[in-house]
């Protein structure tokens, strides 16, 4: 937990960072402006991402997660995401098996993503029910929540500049949620920290996917945890193994846009806490 | 389904891995720096890079804007990878101008390499190179670092040197829960200085030593909050730009790091260093 005066330390840092690279924040929205015109995200996108906690207007929404404000955000994203991720699942584990196992894996891990494309249609297909899919996903809150500071660095590696900036922080993000203790996983740690630098990579290629950048710990956390089940089996982890293991976990993650806009809105609220500055420290910065 | 493919690729794979991980052209100065006889050859690389690192960590404090019309692609250009090779006088914050200063005179002939450093050195901040053990995050840190140095692309090996910062944090577990709180501020000054040192394939190995930085940064720090004093992005920079000169600024030193960066990655490390060490 945070003492008083680390978080003390963490505002400072906080507000002399964004008056001193405040221009970072800026491109973002920006950049986000000038993709209003386009077929994916809007700038809806920049309501959804206040709301999420991502913008200026974050203290507005503070206590406000679990309304209906908050829940028609979320909506909102996934109904956003929905054209991006059929796309985006073929796309990006192909990036991955490339990676790790070169063009050869690279498109028969694309091509077997793609196949089951039908299925992801048909589970997509038609209009959210909303009410019932939403009930389902807040048994999701249940599970543990991912680790704060791995969020946070994957959202600076959303708000990154450029390409090796971000995926500095995605390297970060990896190796902070990895917390296997079986010498087989851990011999691939290197490898699956390169299949994330190109997950990131392959998010980060269009302003509207950026923010599934988000999803990489939970992606890299899931994958930890099945390759951890397998080397318990005795079954060798090699490098195709990462790779088909994380194409897989990429795309359970992604598959569903509203659960998938619910891990983002999850990852903001997380990380939201390693940033929170402390309340008295808020009144000094606003007075 | 395709699980026969993937047995084949692994085959293959496992012997690609041995080789296609280090060029032939990395490999020729791979072991060259760690050798005492050859620090006359290490101090002009040390020159040239020492000061291109710090520099790349003193271009967090100078302002940019972004000009009216100007897209983000394209201040990317302008800073700051073109500001390593920038010459003349730093003119952005104090504490790094005065390490580029402290550097030219040392590297200029002076004799050992001295600057006042802000932070107080905690003790374990340079450990003693050849008597401390290893422990497992230890060794993955240096394995990351071996990979950033040998790796293909400029954003491949920053992922792998965001990577080993928390690597190296849990390799100190004694501060554990603070050093997991500054690690993060860390990462942005490291990711520029292996930028600005993976320019070169002379300077590319020298990010082996950037466990050894990271965690004698981290030490410092930990000291820090320990003594009530704020931690921000400032001083984080200016922490690790303090500990890239102390390393990179000795050529003795900085050979020490460096043979036992390999040390630890040929002898303990499972990714077939050994191997090739051998070799």
């Amino acid at each position: 937990m945070l003492d008083g005066e680390t978080r003390q330390h963490e505002l400072t840092n906080e507000f002399e960072f964004e008056s001193e690279f405040e221009y970072e924040l800026q491109n973002e929205y920006e950049v986000q402006h000038e993709y209003e015109g386009e077929e994916f995200l809007g700038g809806l996108v920049s309501g959804a991402m206040n709301a999420l906690g991502l913008g200026e207007g974050e203290s507005e929404y503070e206590g406000e997660y679990e309304s209906e404000a908050f829940l028609s955000t979320v909506r909102k994203l996934a109904g956003r995401l929905k054209p991006i991720l059929p796309k985006m699942i073929p796309h990006v584990t192909r990036l991955i098996g490339t990676a790790l196992g070169g063009p050869k894996l690279g498109a028969t891990l694309g091509q077997v993503m793609r196949e089951s494309e039908y299925e992801f249609e048909y589970e997509t297909g038609g209009q959210f029910e909303f009410e019932g899919e939403l009930a389902g996903e807040f048994e999701y809150e249940t599970a543990p929540q991912m680790e704060a500071v791995a969020e946070a660095l994957a959202g600076a590696a959303v708000k990154a500049q450029n390409e090796a900036e971000a995926e500095a922080y995605a390297g970060a993000a990896v190796t902070r949620v990895l917390s296997s203790k079986s010498a087989a996983v851990q011999k691939q740690i290197p490898a699956i920290v390169k299949a994330s630098a190109q997950l990131t990579r392959g998010f980060r290629q269009h302003p509207s996917s950026r923010i599934l950048v988000r999803t990489l710990p939970t992606i890299v956390q899931r994958t930890g945890q099945a390759l951890t089940q397998k080397a318990a089996q005795g079954q060798p982890i090699t490098r195709p193994v990462v790779a088909q293991v994380m194409a897989t976990q990429t795309r359970n993650t992604l598959k569903n846009p509203l659960a998938t806009a619910k891990l983002i809105a999850n990852s903001a609220k997380a990380a939201q806490k390693v940033t929170q500055p402390t309340p008295t420290a808020r009144k000094k910065v606003r007075g | 389904m395709y699980q026969y493919e993937l047995e084949t690729l692994d085959r293959e794979l496992e012997s690609e891995f041995e080789t296609a991980v280090m060029g032939e052209s990395d490999r020729e100065y791979e072991y060259e720096y760690e050798s005492e006889e050859f620090l006359p050859l290490l101090a002009p690389v040390l020159k040239l890079a020492a000061p291109m690192a710090i520099r790349a960590i003193g271009g967090l404090f100078r302002r940019r804007r972004r000009r009216p019309g100007q897209r983000e692609f394209e201040m990317e250009f302008e800073t700051p990878l073109n500001e390593f090779e920038m010459e003349g006088e730093y003119e952005g914050d104090p504490f790094i101008g005065n390490l580029l200063r402290g550097l030219g005179s040392a590297f200029g002939g002076d004799g050992e390499f001295e600057y006042e450093f802000e932070f107080e050195q905690s003790p374990e901040a340079l450990p003693e190179f050849e008597t401390a053990p290893a422990n497992e995050y230890e060794v993955m840190a240096e394995h990351l670092a071996h990979m950033a140095a040998n790796s293909q692309s400029e954003a491949e090996a920053e992922a792998f040197i965001g990577a080993l910062i928390p690597m190296v944090a849990r390799g100190l577990s004694a501060a554990a829960p603070v050093i997991s709180r500054i690690a993060p501020q860390i990462i942005r000054p490291m990711a520029l200085a292996g930028r600005a040192l993976l320019q070169d394939p002379k300077t590319r190995q020298l990010v082996r030593t950037f466990p050894t930085i990271a965690r004698s940064s981290m030490a410092t720090l930990a000291q820090r909050v320990a003594k009530g004093q704020p931690v921000n992005a400032r001083v984080a920079a200016r922490t690790v730009a303090g500990n890239v000169a102390q390393v990179l600024g000795n050529p003795r030193r900085t050979s020490a790091v460096m043979r036992r960066s390999r040390q630890i990655h040929s002898r303990q490390c499972n990714c077939g260093a050994r191997r090739r060490a051998r070799l």
